[in-house]
């Protein structure tokens, strides 16, 4: 079960697009000013209740016609994530051949928002809207003809999606890929769309909070849902100032929707995470926290952490910034470590002064300028999986 | 030598749709002298009463072959890592929320956290006390050839040993449009090569397990191996039920006949494709003599 020590995978580009900006630039900027970019949920999501959201702002156009058939706000958001990166891809490409390289997506909505509007339409007219098909509109793998026919990638290419650590799962399935040797390069990230059902079903369950969300807050009332896409590009060989060290993996085996009161799983995973890249605690600099906002969740999470690295662990929660973006959670928050590493700071956790006292760890509520040797971000999701990501500088 | 990282060793197997309960059942319907009854829910046993009243068919079919094909394999149900492959996930769930949004009612949370890709991956998990990472993934109609592959990547990485579990529900209108198929779900235990004999429990499994009969021929040292070529290459034959040949998973189905029969086979994990396109195949050797 413990699985092998792999080589560390570099990094060799990322891109990034939510409710901070439309590019890694804005959004980068938008981490280091403490800005968020959460707000009210614009009109064209069409959701029939008020909630706070982050939303991706802007212009979002259409597909290539060649794509007309997948064209949905979800394959839009990741489309603009990919037009940053087609130099590099290019690079990658004719280093390694497009049948060489993987693509690895998490995606949690896939294109339900689609569904949603098509549903309705049926009940309204009898029939569904012209344009719409499940297999293309609706299904959590539409999105890959869109990435690999944009990226113009023919290498393996999947859909892991497993709720809220989906596009965290995706960095283990590429290294193990690239271990395997069935690719020399992966393109791995996730992709989520605001919709109805995701903000109304957190609704159901009592956990919005109808203002900003503000994770290990004494504060904090609960999580706000968020768009967006973040897009890595992994290689065997290559130069990225950041390296995919190992991920760990593990379920809590406990409930479908809580998390293990003292965060046994997400112990497990951070542990895994440590023996796959051969790290001891202490050379950990930093996490970046699920910390969605939930006294459930945070606590559970604190707990876990300070019971393996000590309570002097400086943690920080990005979700004040991009609410929780689901299935683009995990690699966003693998982005912003990574991000973290080159720029060499650490984010505030936005929203989260004053510090819950029961939060054993040392939340950073204030942007820190510091070196990470190596962080980890943790992503958990219903079904009690979770993930933990480990990054490194390259020495 | 380094061993072929894309050699799989196949050591269990599980089977489930309607009318055939198991691997043994579907085995004699292949060859015409069905007399099951017809069962049209999935057993899962695996998953306790408290559970299972909460699933879909979906998460029934995916526990219920996952235990068979983890009790076949003689695997430990706490040890192993479960990846879970379908198309539409569930997508019956799924519709019934749909449904709930056009009224102003609250969705039902358990609705809600039932529809994830994940549903089945989760229960599993608390079934079995299996603290490992499963995950759940599509492809669309390579949906099996990438599952495998990802069991691949875990093999390889000493995450050992894997099941992969494929299931399909039929499509619910209006989304299906007229599409029309039947529900199926298919299991395979999988090992490193050389990995012989049962997993030693490390914990005590769960009680139910016990109670699921093994697939009655032992398949340990059942070799395959992963490699790209055309579709043209296989030699397995397709057999399965007319209601069953437009589920985009079916070509589980035509992985399990090539597995029940005892010749060397390729079966193509990528149909779909044209002729002329390099997609995943699976090889099998010949199933091995058993010594008694």
């Amino acid at each position: 079960m413990l699985a092998a020590r792999m080589r560390p995978v570099p990094i060799t580009a990322l891109s990034l697009c939510n409710g901070m900006g439309l590019t890694t630039a804005e959004i980068v900027e938008a981490l280091r000013a403490g800005r968020s970019g959460l707000g009210p949920c614009p009109p064209e999501i069409g959701l029939t209740m008020a909630a706070t959201v982050g939303a991706v702002r802007g212009e979002l156009p259409p597909l290539p016609a060649r794509f007309a058939s997948h064209d949905t706000r979800l394959t839009r958001i990741a489309a603009r994530a990919l037009a940053e990166l087609s130099a590099p891809l290019a690079r990658a490409r004719a280093r390694w051949g497009r049948d060489r390289i993987a693509v690895v997506l998490g995606t949690s909505t896939g294109g339900i928002g689609e569904s949603e509007l098509a549903f309705a339409h049926h009940r309204r007219h009898g029939a569904l809207p012209e344009g719409y098909s499940v297999e293309t509109s609706h299904a959590l793998d539409a999105v890959l003809p869109v990435v690999c026919g944009l990226a113009d990638l023919a290498g393996p290419a999947y859909v892991l999606s497993t709720a809220c650590s989906s596009s965290a799962k995706v960095f283990a399935a590429a290294q193990r890929l690239i271990h395997l040797g069935v690719c020399d390069a992966a393109l791995v990230g996730g992709v989520d769309s605001l919709c109805q059902l995701t903000v109304r079903g957190f609704a159901g369950l009592e956990v919005l909070s109808p203002v900003a969300c503000r994770p290990f807050s004494s504060e904090r009332a609960g999580i706000n849902i968020g768009e967006g896409a973040a897009l890595c590009l992994l290689e065997r060989e290559g130069e990225g100032a950041t390296r995919l060290l190992a991920v760990g993996e593990s379920s809590d085996a406990f409930h479908m929707t809580s998390p293990h009161p003292e965060g046994l799983g997400a112990r497990i995973a951070m542990e895994r995470a440590l023996i796959g890249a051969g790290l001891r605690p202490d050379e950990v600099d930093h996490i970046n926290a699920h910390g969605t906002g939930t006294r459930q969740n945070d606590s559970a999470e604190g707990a876990a952490i300070a019971a393996l690295f000590g309570p002097g662990m400086r943690v920080v929660a990005t979700k004040g910034y991009t609410g929780h973006q689901l299935g683009a959670a995990g690699a966003t928050e693998v982005a912003f470590t990574v991000l973290a590493i080159q720029h060499g700071f650490v984010p505030a956790s936005v929203g989260a002064a004053p510090v819950d006292p029961e939060i054993a760890v040392r939340v950073t509520t204030e942007y820190a300028a510091m070196r990470t040797r190596a962080a980890i971000s943790n992503s958990f999701a219903f079904g009690g999986s979770n993930v933990s990501v480990l990054v490194g500088a390259t020495p | 030598m380094t061993p072929d990282p894309l050699v799989l060793q196949l050591c269990g197997l599980g089977v489930w749709t309607p009318g055939f309960a198991d691997a043994a059942a579907w085995a004699r319907g292949e060859v015409g002298r069905s007399d099951e009854p017809a069962s049209q829910t999935p057993r899962a046993e695996l998953l306790p009463p408290m559970l299972r009243r909460r699933t879909s068919l979906l998460t029934r079919m995916a526990a219920e072959v996952a235990a068979q094909a983890i009790a076949s394999g003689g695997l430990d149900p706490a040890i192993v890592t479960v990846i879970y492959g379908s198309v539409y996930g569930e997508i019956r769930t799924t519709l019934d929320l749909l449904g709930a949004l056009l009224t102003t009612d609250a969705l039902s949370p358990t609705k809600f956290h039932n529809s994830v890709h994940n549903t089945a991956g989760g229960y599993v998990s608390i079934a079995a006390r299996n603290h490992g990472g499963n995950a759940a993934l599509t492809a669309g109609r390579s949906t099996l050839a990438m599952g495998l592959l990802e069991c691949a990547g875990l093999l390889g990485a000493g995450d050992d040993p894997a099941v992969l579990v494929i299931a399909e529900e039929s499509l619910p209108e209006p989304l299906a449009a007229g599409r029309v198929y039947g529900p199926l779900a298919a299991a395979f235990a999988l090992r490193r090569p050389g990995v012989a004999g049962p997993v030693v429990p490390s914990v005590q499994p769960v009680p139910s397990i016990q109670s699921i009969q093994a697939v009655p021929w032992n398949m340990s040292g059942r070799t395959c191996r992963l490699r790209q070529g055309s579709r043209d290459e296989a030699t397995a034959a397709h057999r399965l039920p007319a209601s069953l040949v437009d589920n985009p998973c079916a070509q589980a189905l035509v992985l399990v006949d090539a597995v029940l029969r005892a010749e060397a086979s390729v079966v193509a994990l990528e149909p779909q494709l044209p002729a002329d396109a390099r997609g995943w195949l699976l090889e099998l050797d010949a199933r091995p003599e058993v010594s008694t």
